[in-house]
């Protein structure tokens, strides 16, 4: 017997395989975290890998007569538009337009001074004229005291058309209504502040 | 629905007992038009207890922007904030570049670089261009201030013809028609000449506004210009006429 056969060999580790079961579902959370962060952060549309629809539809140059009218009617329906700008937006690929009515706190826009007895009502009223400027949607956007967008309304100006003329009610023509955000946290904000 | 449940579950929750304070009576008018909002789809019930079910429901697709309204252009008005923002920002800087060449100030220093910024916020929009060109055409420092502004003009038509609609191509000579005689008034007014490249542009613009439309109008302003540039009224690099 000899010294050596007593040395006891480490037995050879075990290579650390990549695509264990476990690894796997590791990996996966990790992406759906990474994706669901991703998405949620709106990544790909900033750095241009993804165009949302109003970057895919409104590229055309706005159309600053048709605004001058929408302008005009607003004025001629009693608001006050201190801080109201509007833009008419040529949509890409069709005739249509969709005019935005920005409400725009940070220049002076308030709702307490805005000069008429029922804001939407009179919106309503000036959205129906626009058809008549080959508008096919209108849209109020809301920005903060900061100048930050906070939430948008919007409706086709058919709806609007057909409520003035009393063929809808105020429940149907509540649900042509679509309202959204691209900034939820700064509207979130904003009425936490409003609370305080 | 896009983005909507969870902003309305915050809004009728949260803003409404704020604003239900306010006196004014088109806030008040504002808050019913939202109750009513909110219940027609769902989101409350008629006593203005929120549906959790539709609000939960919702909340996901809000938080990853994945819902939609089932219209494109109804996506679009709801997702235009930053084109919004964008279109903002370049109007604001149009409107520094339009107000410096008005005052005269150095055109490649206080001028153009505005109208590059409004441009690189929008590249296809035509105005931005058109605008551009008419400072060049008024850049007497830059020998090749015709070209420049030819080109800026040659893509302001590129961009409207791109859209397939007659109709904005002749909106694009429109608006560059009415600044260019914006500007040359505004010469007239300081007693100033406008450039001879400001002329021969109007005249061609004219031209072309004639063939399209048939509005002697057009015809009549074309006829005048060339007779400003035929009596020499324009101002010329080297001349200092």
């Amino acid at each position: 017997m000899t010294e050596a056969t007593d040395v006891k060999t480490k037995p050879p580790k075990k290579k650390k395989r990549w695509y264990s079961p476990g690894k796997i579902i590791l990996y996966l959370f990790v992406l759906i975290i990474v994706a669901g962060a991703g998405l949620f952060f709106r990544i790909p549309q900033k750095i241009g890998l993804v165009k949302g629809p109003a970057e895919q539809l409104f590229t055309i140059t706005p159309d600053s007569e048709k605004a001058a009218v929408v302008m005009a009617d607003l004025q001629a329906a009693g608001l006050n538009t201190q801080g109201v700008e509007v833009y008419v937006l040529p949509v890409s690929g069709t005739d249509d337009n969709v005019a935005m009515v920005v409400l725009d706190a940070s220049k002076g826009f308030n709702f307490n001074s805005s000069g008429s007895a029922d804001p939407v009502k009179d919106f309503l009223t000036v959205a129906a004229k626009a058809q008549q400027q080959g508008i096919n949607r209108a849209a109020v956007a809301y920005y903060d005291e900061n100048g930050k967008p906070l939430a948008t309304a919007t409706l086709p100006t058919d709806a609007a058309v057909a409520y003035s003329q009393g063929k809808l009610t105020d429940r149907q023509l509540m649900e042509k209504v679509d309202v959204g955000t691209d900034n939820l946290w700064a509207f979130i904000s904003m009425i936490r502040e409003q609370l305080k | 629905m896009r983005r909507t449940i969870l902003i309305l579950f915050i809004f009728i929750i949260a803003l409404l007992p704020f604003l239900s304070a306010c006196d004014s009576s088109d806030v008040q008018e504002l808050i019913n038009w939202a109750k009513l909002w909110a219940i027609v789809h769902d989101i409350t019930n008629e006593d203005g207890q929120p549906n959790f079910g539709t609000i939960t429901r919702f909340t996901v697709g809000e938080a990853f922007g994945v819902g939609s309204t089932g219209d494109k252009e109804g996506d679009a008005a709801i997702d235009s904030a930053r084109v919004l923002n964008d279109i903002r920002q370049a109007e604001n800087e149009a409107d520094q570049g339009w107000e410096a060449l008005y005052k005269g100030q150095n055109i490649k220093e206080s001028v153009l670089p505005h109208y590059d910024q409004a441009i690189n916020l929008r590249p296809d929009d035509w105005s931005y261009r058109n605008e551009r060109g008419i400072a060049q055409l008024e850049n007497l420092d830059n020998p090749d201030n015709a070209k420049a502004a030819k080109a800026d003009f040659d893509k302001a038509t590129a961009l409207a013809k791109k859209s397939g609609k007659p109709a904005e191509y002749l909106r694009m000579l429109k608006n560059r028609e009415q600044a260019m005689a914006r500007m040359v008034a505004h010469d007239n007014d300081i007693n100033a000449y406008p450039t001879k490249d400001m002329y021969l542009e109007q005249s061609r613009t004219y031209d072309e506004l004639y063939k399209l439309t048939n509005d002697k109008t057009y015809l009549l302003l074309k006829q005048q210009a060339d007779t400003n540039l035929q009596e020499g009224h324009y101002w010329q690099r080297d001349t200092g006429k």
